[in-house]
């Protein structure tokens, strides 16, 4: 009997490999994956003039963000941020006349939690749209998810070089430039300083992580170019949180600038590593971490002053809506103006690119909707936006430096509000 | 590969030391509770962050330095290891596979139930001496000793005295001493070796309650933190020779410095693998270690 | 009875090849080809574990080896992962004949923690050799060419056939001299090689096929997920999640793995769903696995095995009812030295 049994199981396999190779044949006819197969259900004829022949129900958009994890500081700003921004556009009579509804999901910053996330939000819960996580590192694999359903992402926080550089259109990063071209500003900045201040040496020590190596990657080209020399570069792993061999090591070699590609918790952990070795940079510049205004001060104290970084946004900046955003925020979630974080900004962005992008189309259609986003200018709480073939932002990130109990824009050029400080204090 | 100037390998090779002491307290009670009941305690790493965690708690709810609240610390590990042991460790007890396996499942419970206590967030206890440094020139060379690490290895040396003091002055000592020479004979003996193995765990966990403490000044920390420092316990127990107390130590020292030295000679991005590799060849070529005792794994 | 045993298997292949016309939304794809990944590893780990007794918590290395082998090849070379896999599978598997070479010295506890960091080296390489593995932000892989409706179809199938060939091969295993060898020297190695068994040679064997499984899968996975990082390839918890399941279904059986797999991969997704973040999921596997290790060692089958025994033979007869069902393989028993003693 048993060897009857494995015969049957042999023929099975036989058979069902010929089922795989088949389907895969009729399959493969149809073209390559980034065609936009737009989901079927919903149908393409809204009309474009006044809403609602049949009552529409609520336009429903997904979202898979990291609230638990490394990243789970500016995950919840994001998520925090598109609630603002879902309360606000519901007030004021939703799109094309239908409220948003808003699914989000906690991936705990895991990639493989983050994809699946995404496949269920599009292929069983159906939404209408989808908007990105927080982080590169989220953004690359679950950009794929949404390209295979012919969906448009439209994302706050992925701006590394490898989010646009695999070949896919439906990818609309939300912040005013590319990762890469974040710390311009700081470069220029820098470069454009007097003989007596101009650093002539800089190290730069950052986590393993697409985002922060694309901004590295542009600061250091930026400056070697301009012949400041690099001592020290080095690479560590995400979660590290002991910084003290590194910090000897660059304490022995005193570079006058330091340069961090860090989330929050690194920039405290190699502040304080730098303390303990008695480093005084004569500048620093983190990629994130100055920017989150609360944490940063509690997690460091006195020892802010005078760092540098990049910002998209500031919560008295004159922009579109950014108003109604700062306002909407502390109704709903209390505090200080001055505590809101970057992200939520960010994420109130996608917010916006995404309505206005739904508007001009006219209906609800992925694939309309990427081709319209390809073309248009967006106004925006970071300012107007506009995105090249790969996605990217054309515009400029601003300079901030902390001074006293917050930081202060200092640049570029008229954008700046205060003076910026160099030498930094000691820390 | 590059070889840093002397000012930073002395340095490094300083902290490393320093940094040694501390996990020699880490890994004391490892190695205990292995030379008692040869079983390999993988929620030690889980525990130590238990305690960092609630060294943290004391400190943020109630202001109490992390010195001072290992008084309320070691006590609750220790009724919490012997508990764990009598009543969970035991059922498993012919069977070191079995033990390994739920031991590393404790450490899974304990993870998902620090996270969701205290979410991700990494932890660590700031005092006001937190950022404060001993600074000793010595010739042309200026070393710098951050007051909590230099704090970490006297609180070491000062558990490790009273873990040989119970060891070698009591009778509960001289117990274990017993069983880790030999079980059955031991028993024969009139060894209740079941009230040993209980009270054999909670002094580990105990220790590790103490170097908790330490930790949290230290070092930063969240619930998924436990699988590193395992890790390195392991090899430090496995260096030094499992069941070996003073082979703890003396791995303990040797791995903090290898790991500081390695850290600027390679880079720290690669440099846990020598704990790995240190773990990896031990075991296969020199399974007993330095110190240990040539034991016929069952 | 008869008619059950005869007519089970065929019924429950067609209804594995009917599950993704049955249940159409590609989520019951993703579970279904999940159940299948992780039951083929299971099934290849219990050669080692169960048959032989040599209980790796580091299997999850071939796993990652197997994805990012895979995934370079296919980057780089443009070979279709659902083809290259079972070769580049092979190629782990010498890695892992290599290995185990080295660590087969050491048994017990020994062995494990040695597994364990055999995973971490792995890791920590792949986190470093930046420029093949992209480090920590992963590496991506062209996605699938067919489209969206099969999307995750092709995988399941392809899976269900491997684990057939994995079953096939532990049954193979089970009833040939070399399984007899295999678990002659779970039993006691030392008499094992006394009888003349090459234990050194067996133990090897066993580990490099143990691990060719795992690394096709892992290849697979590869190129289900597009995207693979070092943190997630070389992931503990894989090699804890095929450890757990051997161990309810029944270490030792040829089954048990199967039935684990079924078993645990729904129940952790209605868990992780259900608790929604995964830390309490964490727990509860944790809590889980200290239960099925106390309460049920030997796994679910060997139980009920038990209990059918219990309940058709008298006590006296016990001892031989226990031999006949060792015969058939369907219990991992070896006598505790209580029961040898009560018995004399």
């Amino acid at each position: 009997m048993k060897s009857n049994f494995w015969k049957l199981m042999i023929s099975i396999v036989l058979v069902s490999l010929l089922i795989t190779a088949c389907g895969g044949q009729a399959a493969t006819e149809a073209p390559a994956p980034v065609e936009p197969a737009a989901p079927a259900e919903e149908p393409a004829e809204e009309p474009t003039e006044a809403p609602m022949e049949e009552p529409a129900g609520p336009i429903t958009i997904g979202a898979s963000l990291p609230l638990t994890g490394r990243m789970s500081e500016p995950g919840t700003a994001a998520k925090q941020g598109y609630e603002v921004w879902a309360a606000f556009v519901n007030a004021n009579g939703g799109i094309l006349g239908r409220q948003v509804e808003l699914t989000i999901i906690d991936n705990a910053s895991d990639q493989d939690t983050a994809v699946a996330d995404y496949e269920k939000l599009i292929t069983v819960d159906e939404v209408d749209f989808v908007v990105g996580p927080f982080s590169s590192f989220l953004v690359i694999p679950t950009s794929e998810v949404a390209a295979r359903y012919g969906y448009a992402f439209v994302e706050p926080a992925g701006g590394a070089p490898d989010v646009f550089n695999r070949g896919l259109t439906n990818i609309f990063f939300a912040q005013p430039a590319p990762g890469d071209e974040q710390a311009i500003p700081f470069t220029d900045f820098v470069i454009a300083l007097p003989d007596d201040t101009r650093p002539t040496t800089f190290a730069v020590v950052s986590q393993d992580d697409p985002f922060t190596i694309g901004v590295m990657d542009g600061v250091k080209d930026a400056l070697t170019a301009a012949g400041i020399e690099l001592v020290f570069d080095e690479i560590y792993a995400p979660e590290t949180t002991d910084f003290s061999a590194i910090a000897i090591q660059v304490a022995d070699l005193d570079p006058d600038l330091i340069v961090g590609g860090t989330q929050l918790e690194d920039t405290i952990g190699q502040i304080r590593a730098y303390q303990d070795a008695g480093y005084q940079p004569r500048l620093a510049f983190f990629t994130t971490g100055p920017s989150l205004p609360g944490p940063f001060r509690e997690g460091v104290g006195e020892a802010t002053e005078g760092v540098f970084a990049a910002i998209s946004w500031f919560p008295e900046a004159e922009e579109y809506q950014n108003a109604d955003m700062v306002a909407g925020y502390l109704e709903m979630f209390g505090g200080e103006m001055g505590d809101i974080p970057e992200d939520v900004a960010n994420a109130f962005t996608v917010g916006q690119v995404l309505q206005q992008g739904v508007e001009a189309v006219g209906s609800v259609d992925n694939a309309a909707l990427i081709e319209e986003l390809h073309q248009g200018t967006y106004q925006t709480v970071v300012g107007p936006l506009s995105f090249n073939e790969l996605g990217q932002p054309q515009g400029t990130f601003m300079l901030l430096q902390w001074q006293g109990d917050t930081f202060a824009i200092v640049g570029p050029g008229e954008r700046a509000r205060a003076e910026p400080i160099v030498p930094k204090p000691s820390w | 590969m590059h070889l840093p100037s002397w000012n930073v390998l002395i340095q490094v090779a300083v902290i490393g030391i320093l940094t040694g002491g501390v996990y020699a307290l880490m890994a004391t009670g490892l190695t205990l509770i292995f030379g008692v009941m040869r079983v390999i305690n993988i929620a030690h790493g889980a525990f130590l962050i238990l305690s960092a965690y609630i060294s943290y708690w004391m400190f943020t709810a109630y202001g109490l330095d992390p010195f001072l609240s290992v008084i309320v610390s070691v006590p609750l590990l220790f009724v919490i290891g012997l508990i764990f042991q009598r009543y969970v460790l035991s059922r498993v007890q012919g069977d070191p596979g079995l033990g390994v396996l739920l031991t590393f499942a404790m450490a899974l419970t304990l993870e998902g139930l620090m996270g969701s206590l205290w979410e991700s967030t990494g932890r660590s206890v700031r005092t006001a001496y937190t950022s404060n440094v001993f600074v000793i020139e010595l010739s042309d060379i200026t070393l710098r000793l951050p007051w909590v690490r230099v704090g970490g290895l006297v609180a070491a040396v000062i558990a490790l005295l009273s873990i040989f003091l119970i060891l070698s002055r009591t009778n509960l000592g001289r117990a274990i001493r017993a069983t880790i020479q030999n079980r059955s004979a031991a028993q024969l003996m009139g060894v209740n070796v079941e009230r040993v193995q209980a009270m054999t765990f909670g002094i580990s966990l105990g220790t590790v309650a103490a170097g908790g403490a330490m930790f949290s000044l230290i070092w930063t920390f969240n619930s998924g933190s436990h699988e590193e420092w395992i890790s390195k316990m392991l090899s430090i127990i496995v260096l030094g020779g499992m069941g070996s107390l003073p082979g703890a130590f003396l791995a303990a020292i040797i791995m903090g410095l290898a790991e500081s030295v390695a850290a600027v000679v390679m880079s720290s991005y690669l440099s846990p693998i020598v704990f790995y590799l240190i773990l990896f060849i031990t075991l296969i070529f020199r399974p007993q270690g330095l110190l240990g005792v040539k034991v016929r794994e069952e | 009875m008869d008619n059950l045993r005869r007519w089970w298997k065929p019924t429950a292949l067609l209804i594995l090849l009917a599950y993704p016309w049955i249940f159409r939304a590609p989520y019951y794809h993703v579970l279904g080809f999940n159940v299948m990944l992780f039951a083929t590893m299971a099934t290849s780990w219990n050669i080692m574990g169960g048959y032989t007794g040599y209980k790796s918590l580091g299997h999850s290395a071939f796993y990652g080896l197997g994805a990012y082998f895979v995934a370079i090849a296919a980057n780089q070379l443009g070979w279709n992962p659902l083809v290259s896999a079972p070769f580049l599978a092979l190629i782990v598997a010498l890695v892992a004949v290599i290995l185990g070479w080295i660590m087969l010295r050491t048994s017990g506890s020994a062995f494990v923690i040695s597994t364990i960091a055999m995973l971490l080296i792995f890791r920590l390489t792949a986190l470093n050799l930046r420029e093949i593995t992209k480090g920590a932000p992963g590496l991506s892989q062209p996605l699938p060419p067919w489209t969206p409706e099969f999307s995750r179809m092709p995988f399941y199938y392809y899976m269900v056939v491997w684990l057939i060939i994995a079953l096939f091969v532990s049954w193979y295993i089970r009833r040939s001299r070399f399984g007899l060898g295999l678990v002659a020297i779970r039993d006691d190695e030392g008499k094992a090689e006394m009888v003349g068994v090459n234990t050194t040679l067996y133990k090897i064997l066993a580990f490099g096929v143990s691990a060719y499984f795992v690394a096709l899968c892992g290849g697979v996975w590869s190129y289900f997920t597009s995207h693979i990082s070092p943190v997630f390839a070389f992931d503990i918890i894989v090699g804890v999640d095929m450890i757990l399941m051997t161990m309810l279904g029944g270490l030792g059986t040829l089954w048990g793995p199967v039935l684990g797999a079924f078993i645990l991969i729904p129940t952790s997704d209605l868990i992780l769903f259900t608790f929604g973040s995964s830390t309490i999921y964490l727990a509860i596997i944790g809590v889980l696995m200290m239960v099925v290790i106390i309460f049920l060692p030997k796994g679910i089958l060997p139980t009920i095995q038990q209990w059918i025994q219990d309940r058709r033979a008298p006590r006296a007869a016990h001892q031989g009812a226990l031999s006949m069902a060792e015969m058939h393989g369907l219990t991992d028993d070896s006598p505790s030295v209580e029961e040898e003693i009560r018995h004399d």
